[in-house]
C-alpha cells in the first residue's frame, strides 16, 4: 500500500504540469485524489469446498450474491454447439428443487428476487438479488437452481426458439453482425471463441446432453461464491454450510480446446446491406492475459482510440472531421489470444476515407516514436484515477477479488495493475506498438453498401 | 447492445414504474438534504459513505418536448455543444478566440440558410463553405478539444456523460470526492456558459447517430414511427435526436435563444450522493450556482395534444418482424398512473408475469415482450406501450390477437389477491435494487423532482400502490385499453 501510495504521489505531480490550459481550474486540482482502501471482506472456504468472498454492508436493505463456475461455451462439443450456453439457461427456467417451472417462476416473482444464470465463453455466472428480508428464501431459490436443477423438455424448446430467434435478430442490427463476421474472420468460423450455435446444432441436442455437461461441471470444488450485503458474516456462513452440505463435489473433466494460431494475413470482407452507413471492425489477433506487455499495450490502446473523447482517432475523426459519431479501439487481452481492433459507424460514401485515416492512425502508433508526454500522463492518470470506482459499492469489491482469483491472478491484484501500470514509460509504449500493431496485418469487415476496392 | 434502442424508449425515456417502489424499509425521506437557491435553483443532496467518491447530476427541465416544428433535435444539439466548453474551458484565449467564433456564426448561419432555401446556388454555398473552412481552421490555434472530458477523466472522473430525452437533459459525472468543487465549477461553466465551438462539425455528428441510432437500426426506426403516427402534432410528434433535415438547418442561433430560454437556474435540479459533508456541499454549491441570477422561468408546455387513435400502421425493413401496441392514456397527476404501474407490473415484470407466462413459455410465440406505462415521457399525456419480438414461425396476427387476449382479460376478470401481492413485493423490491449506486439514486431524484417538481411523490408511492386494488384495475383497462385509444405500428421483413 505503501509503494502504491507513493506512487500516486508522483503521477499527480505530473498531471499537474500538464494542466495548463484551463488554468483557471488548476486550483481545483491539486489535492491528491484519495488513497484506493477497500473495505476488508472474508475470504473463506466452506466444508465442501466452495471458496467464499464476503463482505457486510448495511447501507440498504438488500444482499447480491453470485457463484462463478468454471466452465464454458468453449468446451462445447463441435458438433453441439449451443449446449453450454442451453445448459445455462435451462438451469434458470426449468424449474428446481422439486418445483415445476412455473412454480419455481412463481416463487422467485414473489419473493421480488432477480435470479439468474448463464454461461459464456469461459464462465459460468448464478446471481441472486433480494432483500435482505427474503435472504434464507432467496439463498434457497438459488442453491436448488444451481445445484439441483430439474431440466423441463417444453422449457428446452423455448431456449431453442430463443437462441435461433436471438441470432436472427442479432444480425438485424449492423453493428452486431459486423463484430460477429470479424471475430470469425479473426479466429475462423468454427473456432471455440467464435462460433455460434445454429437451428443444426441445437437439434441435436436432447436433455440428456444438457444433464451430462450440468453434472461435469457444476461440483463445489469448481466454483466461488461472492455475497455482499445486508447480513450478518457468521450467520451467513452457517446458512451457506446447511443449505450446501449435500451439493456434489469431485473431479471435472476439462475437454481440450484447440489453440489459437497467430497469424497476420491482410484481409477484409463485404456484407452488402442497403444502408445509409457502414459499419466497419478493423483489426488483428492480440495477446494473452499473462503477456508482461499488456499494461504497456494497454495504454498504447487507449492512447490511439480509448477512453472517451481524448483519443488519437476520436479527435481526428469526430472532433475534427465529423465524420462518425463513434470511433473507438480495444484490446481485449484473453485466456488465448485476444482481439486488438477498431471499430467505426460512418456515412458511406466516406468509408474508404474513414478505413485510410485509422489505418493512417494504426501505423502512427506502431512506427515506433511513441506517445508524446502529455498523451502518455493523461492515459496513465485516467486509468489509475478511475480505479476507486472498481470499489464503490460492497459488492463490487467481492466480485472483482473472486473474478481475479477466478482467471489467476492474486485476489488484490488490482495492486499489481495499478504498479505496472504506473512504471510504463513512453519507451515502453513505443516498443510494444512496434511489436504487437500490425498496420499491414489487418482484418477488415464492412457491413453496408458496397465498397469499391476495399483491399 | 442489440435491446439498445427498445431500452432507451422503454427505459431511459422515463418510466414510473421502474423508478417508483416501496420505501417501507429504506427511509429515503430522512436522508436528503432539500434546499433552494435565492435564484431558484433546486438541490438534494444524500450523504452515503461507502467510498470517498460522489456522483452528480444537474437536470434540466428541458427536452424535446419542447423544441418546435422545423427546429427539433435542437435540445439535442444544445446538450452536445455544454462539452464543447466555456469562455474558461476549450479555449487558449477567449479574447482572440471569441472573434473568430462569431464570425463563424454569422457565416455558418447564412450557410445555412442558403443550403435550405437556395441549395441550387452552389456557387454561393461553395463560397460560405471555404470561408466556414477557413474560420474554422483559425479558430483552431485557439482551441484545446475535448477538454472538458480531460479535466474530468484526469481527476477521477467517471460515468460522465449526458442524456436527452423528450422530457428532460441531464449532465452527470462520478468522482473522488476532494473533487467536487472541480465538477461543480465545470458543470456550472458546461450549463451556464456556454461558446457554440465547433458547432457545425459537431451537427455533422450528430447526423452521424441519427443513422446509427434510428435510419439504419429497426428498432429505431419503428419507435420514431409510432411517435409520428400516435401524436399527429404537438410535442411528442417527434423522436428527441429529431428529424434529419429539421438537423441540418439548426443554427447557432437557434441554439442560443433555446439556451437562453430554458437554460435558467429555476427550471434546473441538481442532485449530489456520496461521502458529502453537507454543509461544506450546500457552501460550495450556494457559492459556484448561486452567482447565475433569477430569469423567468419558461412557460409551461401545453398539454393539448393531437392524437390519433384507431389505427395500424406497417413498414417494411430489413429485419425480423416486430410489432407494437400503444394505448393513450392520461400522465401524473391523474391517479390512474399508479394503476398503470400495477398492469404494467402484471403483464411484464418477471417470468410469471401474464405475457411471460403465457406468450413466451406456454404457447412460445414471442421471443420477448417489453412494456412502458409511460411512453415516450411523462410531462405530457403519454402511452402505454407493449413491444413484441415474435418468435419467427408465427405470423404477427396471431401473437397480436393473443396480447389482445390477455388485455380482454384483464377488464373481464378480476386480479387474483396473490397476483397483486407479488405485484406490491416486486415494486418494492426493485427500488431498493435501483438505489444500488449513488448515480442510481442520483438520477431518480432528480428525475421526481425535475419532472413533478416533487420528489416526495417517492415517499408516499407505496401506500398509493397498496390502494390499487382489483375493481380500479378492471376499471381502468376497461377506459383505457379500448379501440380509439390504440395504435399499432407492425414491421415486416423485407430483404
Amino acid at each position: 500500500m505503501k509503494f502504491a501510495l507513493k506512487l500516486f504521489f508522483i503521477s499527480f505531480l505530473m498531471l499537474s504540469a500538464s494542466a495548463v490550459q484551463a488554468g483557471s481550474f488548476l486550483a481545483y486540482e491539486k489535492e491528491p485524489l484519495p488513497k484506493i482502501l477497500p473495505p476488508q471482506f472474508k475470504k473463506m472456504i466452506l466444508k465442501n469446498g466452495i471458496e467464499c468472498f464476503l463482505l457486510e454492508d448495511h447501507t440498504l436493505p438488500l444482499v447480491k450474491v453470485n457463484i462463478i463456475t468454471r466452465t464454458g461455451t468453449i468446451y462445447d462439443p463441435s458438433n453441439k454447439v449451443g449446449l453450454a450456453q442451453l445448459t445455462g439457461m435451462l438451469m434458470r427456467s426449468g424449474g428446481a428443487g422439486g418445483l415445476s417451472p412455473e412454480a419455481f417462476d412463481k416463487k422467485t416473482d414473489d419473493l421480488g428476487a432477480l435470479l439468474s444464470n448463464s454461461i459464456d465463453q469461459e464462465m459460468g455466472k448464478s446471481s441472486l438479488e433480494v432483500l435482505s428480508e427474503d435472504t434464507r428464501e432467496g439463498l434457497g431459490l438459488l442453491f436448488s437452481m444451481v445445484f439441483d436443477p430439474k431440466f423441463d423438455e417444453s422449457r428446452l424448446r423455448t431456449a431453442k426458439l430463443k437462441i435461433e430467434e436471438n441470432l436472427r435478430r442479432e444480425d438485424d442490427d449492423p453493428d452486431s453482425l459486423a463484430s460477429r463476421k470479424f471475430r470469425q474472420l479473426l479466429y475462423g468460423e468454427n473456432s471455440p471463441w467464435a462460433r455460434r450455435p445454429s437451428a443444426g446444432s441445437l437439434a441435436k441436442i436432447t436433455l440428456d446432453d444438457i444433464r451430462v455437461f450440468y453434472k461435469n461441471y457444476f461440483k463445489t470444488n469448481n466454483m466461488m461464491f461472492v455475497a455482499a450485503g445486508d447480513f450478518k458474516t457468521s450467520g451467513l456462513i452457517n446458512l451457506l454450510e446447511s443449505l450446501t452440505q449435500n451439493a456434489p463435489t469431485g473431479d471435472v473433466s476439462f475437454p481440450t480446446v484447440e489453440e489459437v494460431k497467430l497469424s497476420f494475413e491482410s484481409k477484409s470482407e463485404q456484407i452488402i446491406k442497403n444502408k445509409t452507413q457502414s459499419f466497419v471492425r478493423m483489426g488483428h489477433l492480440g495477446i494473452k492475459r499473462e503477456n508482461p506487455d499488456k499494461f504497456a499495450l494497454l495504454l498504447a490502446v487507449d492512447i490511439l482510440g480509448g477512453g472517451n473523447f481524448k483519443s488519437r482517432l476520436m479527435e481526428d475523426i469526430r472532433t475534427k472531421r465529423g465524420m462518425a459519431y463513434s470511433v473507438w479501439s480495444r484490446l481485449s487481452p484473453a485466456t488465448d489470444y485476444g482481439v486488438f481492433f477498431v471499430g467505426v459507424d460512418t456515412k458511406a460514401s466516406q468509408t474508404g476515407e474513414v478505413i485510410d485515416l485509422i489505418k493512417g492512425h494504426i501505423k502512427n502508433m506502431a512506427d515506433g516514436t511513441g506517445p508524446t508526454g502529455e498523451e502518455l500522463n493523461f492515459a496513465k492518470q485516467s486509468a489509475l484515477s478511475q480505479l476507486v470506482f472498481e470499489f464503490d459499492t460492497a459488492f463490487k469489491v467481492v466480485d472483482q477479488a473472486a473474478t481475479f482469483k477466478f482467471f489467476g491472478y492474486p485476489d488484490n491484484y488490482w495492486r499489481v495493475f495499478y504498479e505496472k501500470m504506473s512504471k510504463v514509460s513512453a519507451k515502453d509504449i513505443a516498443d510494444v506498438s512496434k511489436r504487437y500493431l500490425h498496420p499491414d496485418g489487418l482484418k477488415i469487415v464492412v457491413v453496408g453498401p458496397e465498397i469499391k476496392g476495399l483491399k | 447492445m442489440k435491446k439498445n434502442i427498445i431500452y432507451q424508449a422503454i427505459m431511459c425515456l422515463f418510466s414510473s414504474f421502474c423508478l417508483f417502489g416501496s420505501l417501507h424499509a429504506y427511509d429515503l425521506q430522512k436522508q436528503v438534504t432539500e434546499f433552494s437557491l435565492p435564484n431558484g435553483m433546486r438541490w438534494l443532496l444524500v450523504r452515503r459513505m461507502q467510498a470517498p467518491v460522489f456522483s452528480g447530476i444537474v437536470m434540466v427541465k428541458v427536452g424535446g418536448a419542447d423544441e418546435v416544428k422545423g427546429k427539433t433535435g435542437l435540445a439535442h444539439m444544445f446538450e452536445h455543444m455544454a462539452f464543447k466548453g466555456s469562455s474558461r474551458i476549450g479555449t487558449k484565449n477567449f479574447q482572440k478566440e471569441k472573434p473568430i467564433l462569431a464570425e463563424i456564426e454569422k457565416v455558418g448561419d447564412q450557410l445555412t440558410l442558403e443550403q435550405k432555401n437556395n441549395p441550387s446556388n452552389t456557387a454561393q454555398i461553395g463560397e460560405l463553405s471555404k470561408q466556414l473552412a477557413q474560420l474554422q481552421k483559425q479558430a483552431d490555434q485557439y482551441q484545446v478539444k475535448n477538454e472538458i472530458w480531460e479535466l474530468i477523466s484526469r481527476n477521477g472522473g467517471s460515468d460522465l456523460n449526458a442524456y436527452t430525452s423528450k422530457d428532460a437533459t441531464a449532465y452527470h459525472a462520478s468522482m473522488p470526492i476532494n473533487r467536487l468543487e472541480l465538477w461543480a465549477r465545470i458543470t456550472a461553466d458546461m450549463i451556464f456558459d456556454p461558446t457554440y465551438r465547433e458547432f457545425y462539425t459537431e451537427r455533422n455528428v450528430i447526423a452521424e447517430e441519427r443513422r446509427s441510432s434510428l435510419d439504419n437500426n429497426p428498432d429505431g426506426t419503428m419507435a420514431e414511427k409510432l411517435l409520428n403516427l400516435s401524436f399527429e402534432s404537438g410535442p411528442y410528434h417527434w423522436s428527441t435526436i429529431g428529424f434529419a433535415e429539421d438537423i441540418q438547418g439548426l443554427t447557432i442561433k437557434d441554439a442560443r435563444q433555446f439556451h437562453e430560454k430554458y437554460y435558467v437556474p429555476q427550471n434546473m435540479v441538481g442532485v449530489l450522493v456520496g461521502a458529502l459533508d453537507i454543509a461544506k456541499a450546500k457552501a460550495l454549491i450556494s457559492t459556484i450556482f448561486g452567482k447565475y441570477s433569477k430569469k423567468p422561468a419558461p412557460a409551461k408546455l401545453p398539454q393539448q395534444q393531437q392524437t390519433r387513435g384507431n389505427v395500424t400502421e406497417s413498414i417494411k425493413f430489413d429485419a425480423e418482424p416486430s410489432f407494437a401496441i400503444a394505448f393513450h392514456k392520461p400522465t401524473l397527476p391523474d391517479p390512474s398512473e399508479y394503476t398503470f404501474d400495477v398492469i404494467e407490473a402484471l403483464l411484464c415484470s418477471g417470468r410469471s408475469s401474464r405475457f411471460q407466462k403465457v406468450l413466451v413459455y406456454e404457447k412460445k410465440m414471442a421471443q420477448e415482450i417489453y412494456c412502458s406505462d409511460a411512453y415516450p415521457g411523462s410531462r405530457l399525456n403519454n402511452m402505454f406501450l407493449i413491444w413484441v419480438d415474435p418468435l419467427k414461425s408465427n405470423k404477427i396476427e396471431g401473437v397480436y390477437k393473443e396480447v389482445l387476449a390477455q388485455l380482454e382479460k384483464l377488464k373481464t376478470e378480476p386480479v387474483g389477491e396473490d397476483e397483486l401481492s407479488r405485484v406490491r413485493k416486486n415494486v418494492s423490491s426493485s427500488l431498493v435494487f435501483a438505489l444500488e449506486s449513488n448515480m442510481q439514486l442520483a438520477e431518480q431524484l432528480a428525475r421526481f423532482q425535475t419532472i413533478f417538481d416533487d420528489w416526495h411523490i417517492l415517499a408516499n408511492y407505496p401506500q398509493k400502490i397498496d390502494e390499487i386494488d382489483a375493481k380500479k384495475v378492471m376499471d381502468i383497462a376497461t377506459k383505457y385499453f379500448t379501440d380509439s385509444n390504440r395504435v399499432v405500428v407492425e414491421r415486416l421483413k423485407v430483404h
